[in-house]
Order: C-alpha cells, then structure tokens, then sequence
C-alpha cells in the first residue's frame, strides 16, 4: 500500500517538473524572447512606416542620385535619389505581409489534406499523396517560376502558386504524426463517446499533432519572403517602383560595380527576417515540443 | 521494382502536370504558339497542327505522343527544336548541379561532424550561429555580393559567363556553385551534426568504446559510417530539390545553361521552351535521386539491388 502510494508520489514529482506554466517556459526560451523582440519591432516598423521613415519611398530627386550612405541618407540613394532608408522601410509592409499571407493557405490546405490522408487511409490516401508524390517530383522554385510565368508576373500570382503547391510539405508533415496519433487511446475513446470523424479529426487529432507545422511555419514564412524577392530578381514579383526588397536588390544589381549599398542594404533586411523568424521557430519548439530539447 | 520501370513511372506522374500547366496559361494557346503577331490563317494552321481544335483527351494523346518521339515543339524564339536547344543548354546546369554537390560535400562533412564532437564549443556555436544567417540568405544577394567583392574589387574570379576549355569552365562555375552550397550546406551540417550526435549514444557505440577501441576508430569504423547512411539520402534529396537555384544563380552569373533558358523564354514569352525546361528540371530531379540510391548501396553494404 505505501509503497504504491511512494511510487505514486513520485510519478507526480516527475511530472511536475515538465508542466510549468506555459508563461514560465516563455521566458525561458531565450529563442522566443529574441526572435519575437525583433519581429515585433518589424512589425512595429511597418506600422509606423509614414511616420518613421525620412522621407516618401517613391520621391525622385535627382540632384541626390545614387549617394552612399551618410547622415542625410543613412542607406544611401538609388540612381533616381530616391531614399534607400525609406525604401527598405515601407518594404517592410510589403515582406511581411507577403511571408504571412503565402503560408495561410498551405498551412490550412495541407493540415486539411493530410489529416484526411493519414485518417482515412485507402484510396483517399493514396490519391493524396500521390499528388504529393507528383508536385514534390519537381523543384519547388522550378514549379513556381512556371506557374507565375504561365499567369503572369506580380504576387498575388505568386500567392496563388504557392496555394496549388506548398500545402505538400504540410500535408506530408502531418500525416506522419497522425499516422502514429490515431492509434492512441484518446482518439479511441473520443470514437467511443459518439464524435463523428470531422469532430474526432479537427477537435481531437490535428490539436495534439499541430505543433510540428506551426514550427516549420516560422521558417515557411522567411522562405516565402526568400521566394518573392527571387520572383522580384526574375522579373516575375513585384514590379518596379515597388519597393519590395527583393526588387530593391535587382535594381542595384545594375550598379554593383559603382553603387553597392543599393542592392546590399536591403537584403540585410531580408537577413534580419529571416534570422527573427528561425529564433521565433526554435522558441516556438522549445516551448511547444520540450522533448525535442 | 525494377529502376527503369520506376523511372517511367515517375516521369509518367509528371506529364500531366505539364498538361496541365499548358492550360494554365490564360488566353488561348494557339495564339500563344504562333505568336503575338501572327495572321488569323497562322493561328488556324497552329490550332490545327497541334490539334488544339480536337476535344481535350485527344490532345492529351497528341502530347504524350509527342513527349515519347522526344518531340518538345519547335522555339518560337530561337527558331530550332527545342530540344536541341535544351541539349546545348543542360551541360551547364549539370555541372553547376555535381560542382554544388561536391563543394556542399566538402564543406559539410567536415564541419558537421567536428560540430558534432566537439559540442558546445566556441566552433559548435559558431558554425551553428553562421548556418542560422547564410540559411536566410537570398541566394541571388549573395550572387551579387560574391561579384561585388570577389570579382570586382579583388579580380579572382570572372564577373560572368561560363569561359572556353575545362579549367576555365571550373573558374566561371566556382562562385555560382559557392552560392547554392551556402544555401544547402545548413541543412545538411544540421543533420550530420544531429546524426553523429545520435549515433553517439547508441549501445553499438558504447559497446566499441567498451572493448577497448581507441577514440578515432570508433568515430572512423562505428559513428561516421552510421550516421552517414541517412545523411547521403539527405544530400540527394537536397540536391534534387535546390537544383532549382539554378534557375537564379544561372540569371546571376550570366551563365548559359537549362535555367536561364526558362527564365529568357519566360520573358520572350516562347512558351514551349518553358515547358520543356519544367520537364527537363523534374527529369534531373529524378536522375539525382537514383544516383542517391545507388551512392547509398556503396555505404550501406545491407542494401542490394534485386
């Protein structure tokens, strides 16, 4: 009997070492800490874009053409005077937004798919990852340039792309982890209570098995900002005098040999993203999935 | 299975979604093939050539019939066979692909396995901080910076172009290669790093150390070898995939290879070149992949080919 009750005491005494409030891990993954910090701040940026920035992204000014950096222009100007500073800055309000839009379809898309996959199992199964088979057959950027090529240049086209595409890697994802999921005992259970399969499904299954898309969702979203500026550099993005920053690259690309700020500086700001957004993915999974630790 | 069954199989997944990708195109596809400027009596005679004026499965037939006779159109821009054109083309892409491959190699075997034993070390952390930034990189700004101060201001390496004569060739492929290892070398070292590190704890491993073999052969002959099986796969796949960034560093470095063909053809709107590109890119994918199994079976004396 005591010794039971012993055994049972220190079950408990394990467990309470992993459960702490989910607060206390926050401030504990120093990962998180920082990658939200500067996240935040980029947000913070592109809010405040009009007020923050020294002068309109889009004013030419000739007589101020392509300067290197300086007091007046701490990022230099392009070869119409335009100042870089205020480019990079209203940029932020493009990138951002282009990050976090691209991944909503792919994330719903996929966990949707997937989840019917992995439940089902048979030929629904089989269709889908066929599919997935198919598009993961050819290079990821390969696929998109030709998709946006056949609908057009510009980023809503790149978001519809990247719609018909990326759900894959999430399908895929989760899959694996429901394939193990489903035969627990929860999932057994909530069967057993009378949940009918959408209910099992999305109120049971996918939030236990979530967790490993919302983490490669960080980095998704950094490589979606990698991808439009690369669809800018291929003259298949945004459009000039957009000041998206993969666009700002490809202009300063004419002036390397005399210009360097021009296309440097703004994919500095790509770097900073996407270095904020692995931080805020780790942080994620430090607090999300401690045993990956 | 047998590999060339596999192959088909793959390959035949992949026509439809090409078809497809012909139909995506807004607007109508006759015109697109004979061209902006071209006469109603031209787009009639391309609309009936290509048998676009037939119901849709038969011209799905027509276009497997024509993929089979390796018979990808004619460019609307270059005026030949688009796959002579590719085939002058696709050399270029191949050895960016295996220059890549060998320099991501190189430079990741090393580093993540000393990442690996020597843990939480000032060069653990600083190859794991490095792979974090280049990881996030913009593989073009990288292309552009690479010019701007290696060819520009310090001349080591040609500003564009791919050169005459093998040795020349190497010099003009170095930095396009340099530039699609800095994006796939993080992945890669990440893993090896996570592999050795596993392998380390496994009861094989402690068991070696146990009867008495020195440090170095048990990381030779136990750790390495294990940890390398998942690792090889790891390369191919990644290869297979970032055989995209050719399509850009190509762009980049002036290079005239299979990428930069797709992304002119894009813009000279020569829209049977595009397609054919796509399929070329897949067929590559799938060839890398092979060469990974095989590559595999080397290692991994367990696996043999039936």
């Amino acid at each position: 009997m005591s010794a039971e009750v012993s055994a049972d005491l220190s079950l408990a005494a394990v467990r309470l070492v992993p459960s702490q409030r989910w607060w206390q891990r926050v401030l504990r993954s120093r990962n998180l800490i920082i990658g939200a910090t500067v996240l935040g701040m980029l947000v913070l940026v592109a809010l405040l874009a009009p007020l923050i920035s020294p002068s309109d992204p889009l004013a030419q000014d000739y007589s101020a053409a392509t300067q290197p950096p300086s007091l007046a222009h701490p990022f230099g100007t392009d070869e119409f005077g335009r100042d870089i500073l205020s480019r990079v800055i209203y940029g932020t309000r493009i990138d951002l937004q282009v990050g976090i839009i691209s991944v909503i379809s792919p994330f719903v898309v996929g966990i949707l798919l997937g989840a019917l996959a992995a439940y089902y199992g048979g030929w629904i199964d089989t269709l889908i990852m066929r599919l997935v088979d198919v598009v993961q057959g050819f290079p990821f950027i390969v696929l998109i340039v030709a998709i946006v090529a056949a609908l057009g240049p510009g980023l809503t086209n790149m978001y519809i792309a990247v719609a018909i595409i990326a759900w894959v890697v999430y399908a895929r994802l989760i899959r694996s982890e429901i394939l193990v999921e489903k035969e627990k005992e929860y999932v057994t259970a909530a069967r057993a209570v009378g949940g009918n399969d959408w209910r099992v499904i999305l109120h049971h299954i996918v939030p236990n098995t979530i967790t490993t898309c919302v983490v490669f969702a960080m980095a998704d979203i950094a490589l979606y900002i990698l991808l439009a500026a690369s669809l800018s550099f291929l003259g298949l993005g945004a459009q000039p005098p957009s000041p998206e920053w993969g666009a700002m690259i490809t202009e300063g690309q004419n002036f390397m040999t005399t210009a360097w700020w021009m296309s440097a500086l703004p994919g500095l700001a790509i770097i900073v993203t996407g270095v904020a957004l692995s931080f805020l993915g780790d942080g994620l999974a430090d607090i999300l999935r401690p045993e990956w630790r | 299975m047998s590999r060339g069954r596999y192959i088909l199989r793959r390959l035949s997944q992949m026509v439809p979604v090409l078809f497809l990708l012909l139909r995506l195109i807004p607007g109508d596809p006759a015109i697109l093939l004979a061209g902006d400027h071209a006469s109603d009596a031209a787009i009639a005679q391309v609309r009936h050539a290509y048998g676009l004026d037939r119901p849709i499965w038969v011209q799905y037939l027509y276009f497997m019939r024509n993929l089979f006779e390796l018979n990808l159109g004619q460019s609307l821009s270059y005026h030949i066979p688009v796959a002579s054109l590719i085939r002058q083309r696709l050399p270029v892409s191949l050895s960016v692909v295996v220059f890549t491959a060998l320099i991501t190699t190189v430079v990741s075997l090393p580093l993540g396995l000393l990442a690996a034993l020597k843990k939480d070390s000032w060069l653990d952390n600083v190859v794991r901080s490095t792979l974090m930034i280049t990881m996030v990189m913009p593989s073009f700004w990288i292309g552009i910076i690479f010019i701007i101060i290696l060819s520009i201001n310090f001349g080591l390496f040609p500003v564009s172009g791919y050169g005459t004569g093998f040795g020349d060739h190497v010099k003009h492929l170095f930095l396009p290669s340099l530039t699609i290892s800095l994006s796939l070398a993080p992945i890669l070292i990440r893993a090896l790093r996570a592999n050795v590190l596993e392998t380390m704890r496994a009861d094989y491993t402690r068991t070696a150390r146990a009867k008495g073999l020195s440090e170095g052969k048990v990381v030779r002959t136990h750790v390495l070898r294990n940890a390398l099986i998942p690792w090889v796969t790891l390369l191919g796949l990644s290869v297979g995939s970032l055989m995209g960034g050719t399509v850009i560093t190509e762009k980049v470095f002036g290079l005239p290879g299979a990428g930069a063909l797709m992304i002119d053809s894009i813009t000279a709107r020569d829209y049977p070149v595009v397609q054919a590109s796509t399929l070329i890119f897949a067929f590559m994918v799938i060839l890398v992949n092979l060469t990974t199994d095989i590559i595999y079976s080397f290692i991994d004396p367990r696996i043999r080919f039936g």
